[in-house]
């Protein structure tokens, strides 16, 4: 194994050796501005939750625009009776905990089963469980941890109370965010985590999604719902309300 | 059977005389190029991004060690582990070595252009380790027992037709020809073997040197599950996938999507720095990087070839090429097609065994333009093309009459000779008015007609 790395490092020095490199800058990495380089950059704040629905849209996601919780509580309450939803998970990201989404819902839906997600041991077999019981939900809601405008995309991060799995296996998959969560672009927002997350722990992992699952893998027909939701909607709640 | 890409020839003659292929291949390719047009002509910053990208790469590749090295310590600072492959079968083994641990039966694969260079599949199967392919694409070529025919959308050549009947055979479903309802199905057959499999096992699309972050991006969601399921995942790269920054990535995630399939983003990009850590839901338990070179490093020691290295496996020169476009991905026997595969794949294995891919290309640059990170690929098979000569792999009749030509164009005596006799030649070969005809040569073009006078004869005609 060590004989491996030690051989291939030396193969590439060897390989650099013609020509000479040209530049080193082994002691002071150069880290060039990669925002200037976006004309999205600049794109205003006060239009970037409708651009978002706009890009998330022509990708088929759907997106809501709401004043406030009470009318985005009307909202999911109209999408799960419209859809049919029987089963429904809610995450314990602290959007929604805050707006006491289980507590809520489950009294204006009362033929609903609501379920959340627990870690009661470090055991795999606990973890398998609960995996196949998100795996049964018709719908799960989560929080997200950004929004990207110009590309219509929400970004996820792993953490103790946010998995992976309540994006990846029920057949639709509900963001609640604040509209102060919008990035311009993707730029915009590595920039920013590169200046703050880097010198402390990246999240185990972050997820950037752009609408539902696709294919386009026979005669590049595009298909919904490959393997991930076959719906991804938003909810973006205007972070300027002084209600909230 | 084995096919290598020595008979190029041969499998492009084939592939030509199938009209249904041709059309197949047409309509993908023209459908992928659009996409791609209309995702680029609003990016103003598009050529910008081009330049900045080859800059990227080329900072990378020329202190490549250094970048490894700084990957491999961050990699394990997040608690993953690092292997490095010197080849195919040193990457394979390790992959083996994992799965008899676990006693595992089976993995969960998406797609990786490397474990198709490595053939993982294969090894796994060998061992009674059933490879589990998830991509929609992988899954059907898998069960056709066929191999990937362009680098993003491997069952490109197959009608929904073909791939309904597969499915009817394979596994006794009612015969259907909706892309809805096979890929339904296989999201239906694969959604078990996902929550139930030990291990997965992903490509790596960018790692990031300052962060040891490993960057999938896909549209299906597989690569999701496939890294975040099993207990244990590992993620295959070429060494040359490294990045150095975390906000250089912004540049990558706009150039690659537009180029492969035209999208401005694709559904998912996961970014993934190292196993699950304590407390948290899910993730992996274990998370293994292997870092392959395989020939990677041979590429490195030639400054001619080195920019092929910088490639990021968007498919965009096999869609715009007239050659690609017309003889197919499966006319160059290997994982690699088109023009970025003629230039890798005689490197990766070999002069010798590929001597026709260089010259699978009109030269006329289409590659080089559309390549988002501006490699010179047309130049590079040129250079190749030289490489064949110099090492006396062309064919002797081709020597022969370049000899002839030579010797010819150098004297004026000669020259003066040979164009009157060839003129007179000619004359008695065609019929007034008609193309002669050579065999073989004239099968697929025309040879010009003769003029009535020459050149130097109007020329003295205007002189006096």
């Amino acid at each position: 194994m060590n004989a491996s790395r030690t051989e291939i490092l030396g193969r590439i020095r060897r390989a650099l050796v013609n020509p000479n490199r040209t530049h080193w800058h082994r002691d002071q990495p150069q880290v060039i501005n990669t925002e200037r380089l976006f004309a999205s950059s600049t794109i205003d704040s006060s239009l970037t939750a409708s651009r978002f629905q706009e890009e998330s849209e022509q990708v088929g996601g759907e997106t809501t625009l709401c004043p406030d919780i009470h009318s985005a509580l009307q909202s999911i309450q109209d999408l799960i009776l419209a859809s049919g939803y029987s089963q429904v998970a809610i995450s314990n990201h602290e959007i929604c905990l805050h707006h006491q989404l289980m507590k809520k819902l489950s009294a204006i839906l009362p033929k609903v089963r609501f379920i959340t997600e627990r870690l009661d041991s470090e055991n795999r077999f606990a973890r398998q469980r609960n995996s196949r019981n998100i795996a049964q939900v018709d719908l799960a809601i989560t929080g997200a941890e950004y929004l990207i405008a110009d590309t219509g995309t929400i970004v996820l991060t792993t953490n103790l109370d946010a998995s992976r799995q309540m994006s990846l296996l029920p057949r639709a998959h509900l963001v609640l965010a604040t509209s102060n969560q919008i990035y311009p672009n993707l730029a915009t927002l590595l920039n920013q985590m590169e200046s703050t997350l880097i010198p402390g722990h990246l999240p185990t992992a972050l997820t950037l999604i752009t609408g539902p699952s696709r294919t386009a893998d026979i005669e590049k027909v595009l298909v919904k719902g490959a393997h991930g939701p076959v719906r991804q909607l938003t909810f973006v709640l205007n972070a300027n309300n002084p209600k909230d | 059977m084995n096919r290598t890409p020595q008979h190029f020839k041969i499998y492009a003659s084939e592939n030509l005389a199938d009209r249904r292929l041709r059309q197949t291949y047409h309509s993908a390719t023209q459908h992928s190029l659009e996409q791609r047009r209309k995702a680029v002509q609003h990016v103003p910053e598009w050529e910008d991004l081009r330049t900045r990208a080859h800059d990227i790469k080329q900072d990378v590749i020329s202190q490549l060690d250094f970048y490894l090295e700084q990957l491999e310590a961050k990699v394990i600072q997040n608690g993953g582990k690092v292997f490095w492959a010197r080849d195919a079968s040193e990457a394979s083994n390790y992959v083996l070595k994992l799965c008899r641990h676990l006693k595992a039966t089976s993995v969960v694969k998406s797609k990786s252009m490397v474990a198709e260079e490595i053939g993982l599949a294969a090894a796994l199967e060998k061992d009674d380790i059933e490879p589990i392919e998830t991509d929609l694409g992988e899954f059907i070529i898998q069960l056709a027992n066929e191999t990937p025919s362009h680098i993003i959308a491997p069952a490109l050549h197959m009608t929904r037709q073909q791939v309904g009947k597969l499915f009817n055979q394979k596994f006794g479903i009612p015969y259907t020809d909706s892309p809805e309802k096979l890929c339904s199905f296989a999201r239906k057959r694969l959604r078990d073997k996902f929550l139930s499999a030990k291990v997965g096992i992903s490509g790596v699309n960018f790692a990031i040197a300052d962060t040891g972050t490993i960057v999938v991006v896909e549209n299906e969601g597989n690569a999701r599950f496939c890294t975040t399921m099993p207990q244990v995942h590992i993620a295959l790269m070429g060494l040359e996938k490294v990045i150095p920054h975390f906000s250089d990535l912004s540049i990558f995630l706009t150039l690659l999507p537009r180029s492969s399939t035209g999208q401005k983003q694709t559904s998912y990009v996961s970014l993934i720095n190292g196993p699950r850590q304590v407390g948290e839901l899910d993730g992996p338990d274990e998370f293994h990087l292997i870092i392959l070179d395989n020939g990677r490093s041979k590429i490195l020691a030639d400054p001619k070839v080195r920019e092929s290295l910088f490639c990021i496996r968007c498919g965009a020169c096999l869609n715009t090429c007239p050659i690609y476009q017309r003889v197919g991905g499966h006319s160059y026997a290997s994982e690699y097609s088109g023009p970025i595969g003629s230039i890798l794949t005689p490197l990766l294995r070999g002069l010798e065994g590929a001597k026709d891919l260089p010259y699978a290309s009109s030269l006329c640059g289409a590659c080089s333009n559309i390549c988002p990170v501006k490699i010179d690929l047309h130049h590079q098979l040129l250079w190749l093309r030289e490489q064949v000569v110099c090492r006396q792999q062309d064919s002797w009749q081709e020597r022969v009459a370049i000899g002839l030509y030579a010797a010819i164009m150098k004297h004026i005596f000669l020259y003066r000779t040979a164009s009157s006799s060839f003129r007179f030649l000619l004359k008695l070969l065609g019929q007034k008015g008609q193309p002669v005809r050579i065999p073989g040569w004239t099968a697929t073009r025309d040879f010009p007609a003769v003029a009535e006078k020459s050149f130097k004869q109007l020329w003295k005609a205007k002189q006096s």
